[in-house]
């Protein structure tokens, strides 16, 4: 029997009267798990709760078999096992990479020095920032910058490693190199990565939540949600009557998604991306193709 | 290249390879390693790739390990762990307070020194207990940047609070006590500020809730300075040393801590923040 990471129980989350996140149930195993949703959609609340950054208003969740939403001592075993990167990192200032990735290891109950330097030199070598360790933040590029703040995410090798916009202002090359050492550790356990880059859920995630106004309205394997695009994405010389979107694409012509075919339109293999703008279009404006 | 005619011989620079040479004998052989390429790599032969690693990982982890600031560094003698020393150097705001008690009571020496006796009496009844209540309102981890990442570790947020709140005022309390016990005619009241200090302290950190810590620092202070011209304004400097008005802050200061152990024990059935 597969032991999950994390078991997520009819958690809902309000702030005031606003329901942020309706009741949501889920049970995460190993592997990479992808979060997509439009702006407000209760992406970065579900990841918060997940990284136990925050009480649910009710529900449980379970982490590792520990109880975030029981005592201190339960919240306390399960964040041993937690690793975040929330979507905004300000770091505090005069710090060096080494340094900052060290309080945080410090913080994540690493008091052994020499055994904790050796550690810290093993993340920062893992985001590829070995030979930046000395240098202060401050110096460091914006794409660094958020590799340093996914480093502190790794210290101890967490079961459950939760990001938020991991990828936000790396290089493709960057990208690439992430997504390497992502998918390395969902070997090991579970990596939940909430993001609005759809290429990224594509090339590494096994598995895809989709969150539209506080409700999951998927959750699958990736290719299970392409498929809900299959046959509703075409290409031509014009957009497609009461398509949900609609682009001009680098070759000229016009590829639509959803709505009816035009006349000279062909259909063409469906990406995340199109299943994306099918599943939130509908979503929001339910016309005749919601019954498909 | 090598400038030397003649070379360790092979035993030897074994044994010094396994760290078996005296000190004395292990001077000798490196200073002769320094101008010879030949022995050099000889014993870059004997050496184990494993202690050449771990060698190599102590240097590394030398030039990259930061050094602590000064405060923390005279800690770290005294017998701070290793551990609250990293987190005490990350605090950047334990900067601002320590700075602060300094040029706070170096001006109120010079400003003092410039008064009347019973006016530099209650300036420094007025101003002395101020000190580390806004030094800990600086420190809470609401000012701190990188608060969210530090929720979710396991570490203990009370041991965070109480390790911030003790250095801020063991470094803002030695100063100003100094100050009083320096300046003539402030003797007689030169402790006669620590519980209300105190007090104002342990209120500071309850109401950090709810208030930022600018908010924070100006209600101690509002609440302070009205209490010294109450009961000290009109020439009876004395009265803020008197018996009832300690115990008035002895019995604020422990409802604080009532409040705050409550808060605690709330946040461990509740899982919010305390």
């Amino acid at each position: 029997m597969i032991v999950p990471t994390a078991v997520v129980s009819d958690v809902t989350k309000s702030y005031g009267s606003r329901k942020a996140l309706q009741p949501t149930s889920l049970r995460l195993e190993s592997g990479v798990v992808g979060l997509l949703g439009p702006n407000g959609a209760g992406k970065s609340t579900l990841v918060r709760l997940l990284a136990s950054a925050m009480p649910p208003t009710s529900g449980q969740i379970v982490v590792d078999g520990h109880d975030v939403t029981g005592s201190i001592a339960e919240r306390t075993a399960a964040r041993r096992v937690i690793g975040y990167l929330p979507q905004e990192v300000s770091f505090p200032r005069g710090m060096t990479a080494f340094a900052f990735v060290d309080y945080i290891a410090v913080l994540k109950e690493w008091t052994d020095g020499t055994v904790r330097h050796r550690e810290v030199d093993r993340v920062l070598d893992l985001v590829g920032l070995g030979d930046r360790r000395t240098w202060p933040i401050r110096r460091l590029s914006g794409g660094q910058r958020r590799r340093l703040a996914l480093a502190q995410a790794l210290v101890g090798d967490p079961r459950l490693i939760v990001l938020d916009e991991p990828t936000t202002g790396l290089d493709p090359e960057q990208r690439a190199s992430l997504r390497d050492v992502l998918s390395g550790l969902a070997q090991r356990g579970t990596v939940f990565l909430a993001t609005h880059q759809t290429e990224d859920v594509a090339a590494l995630c096994d598995r895809l939540i989709l969150l539209v106004d506080g409700r999951v309205l998927f959750d699958g394997p990736v290719s299970g949600f392409i498929a809900t695009a299959e046959g509703h994405v075409w290409v031509g010389g014009s957009a497609a009557p009461d398509s949900h979107a609609s682009w001009r694409t680098g070759t000229g012509s016009i590829r639509s998604v959803g709505g009816r075919p035009g006349p000279d339109a062909a259909p063409v293999p469906a990406t995340v991306e199109d299943a994306y703008l099918l599943m939130t279009g509908l979503s929001r404006t339910p016309r005749e193709g919601a019954s498909r | 290249m090598s400038t030397t005619t003649w070379h360790v011989s092979p035993g030897l620079l074994e044994r010094y390879a396994d760290g078996a040479l005296d000190s004395a004998a292990s001077a000798s052989v490196e200073t002769h390693l320094t101008s010879c390429s030949a022995c050099r790599e000889n014993v870059a032969r004997l050496a184990s790739p494993t202690d050449v690693a771990a060698l190599w990982s102590g240097v590394r982890a030398e030039i990259a390990v930061p050094r602590h600031p000064w405060l923390v560094r005279q800690l770290r003698r005294v017998g701070l762990p290793d551990a609250d020393a990293v987190v005490l150097s990350a605090s950047q705001s334990l900067r601002l307070p320590w700075a602060l008690s300094v040029m706070i009571a170096f001006v109120s020496m010079v400003v003092l020194a410039a008064l009347s006796d019973r006016r530099a009496d209650l300036i420094y009844l007025a101003v002395a207990p101020l000190l580390p209540a806004i030094g800990v309102a600086a420190s809470y981890d609401s000012t701190d940047p990188i608060r969210e990442i530090v929720e979710t570790t396991p570490v203990s947020k009370l041991r965070l609070l109480l390790l911030r709140t003790l250095v801020v005022v063991t470094c803002s309390v030695p100063p100003v006590l100094l100050l009083g016990l320096v300046v003539s005619d402030l003797s007689a009241v030169a402790f006669a500020w620590l519980l209300p200090s105190f007090a104002l302290t342990l209120v500071a950190l309850v109401l950090l809730k709810w208030w930022p810590a600018w908010v924070t620092s100006a209600g101690v202070v509002s609440v302070w300075a009205l209490a010294v011209l109450l009961v000290g304004g009109r020439g009876a400097v004395g009265r803020l040393a008197d018996v009832p008005l300690q115990v008035a802050c002895a019995m604020v200061a422990l409802g604080a801590v009532a409040v705050l152990v409550a808060r605690f024990a709330s946040w461990e059935s509740s899982g919010g923040r305390p």
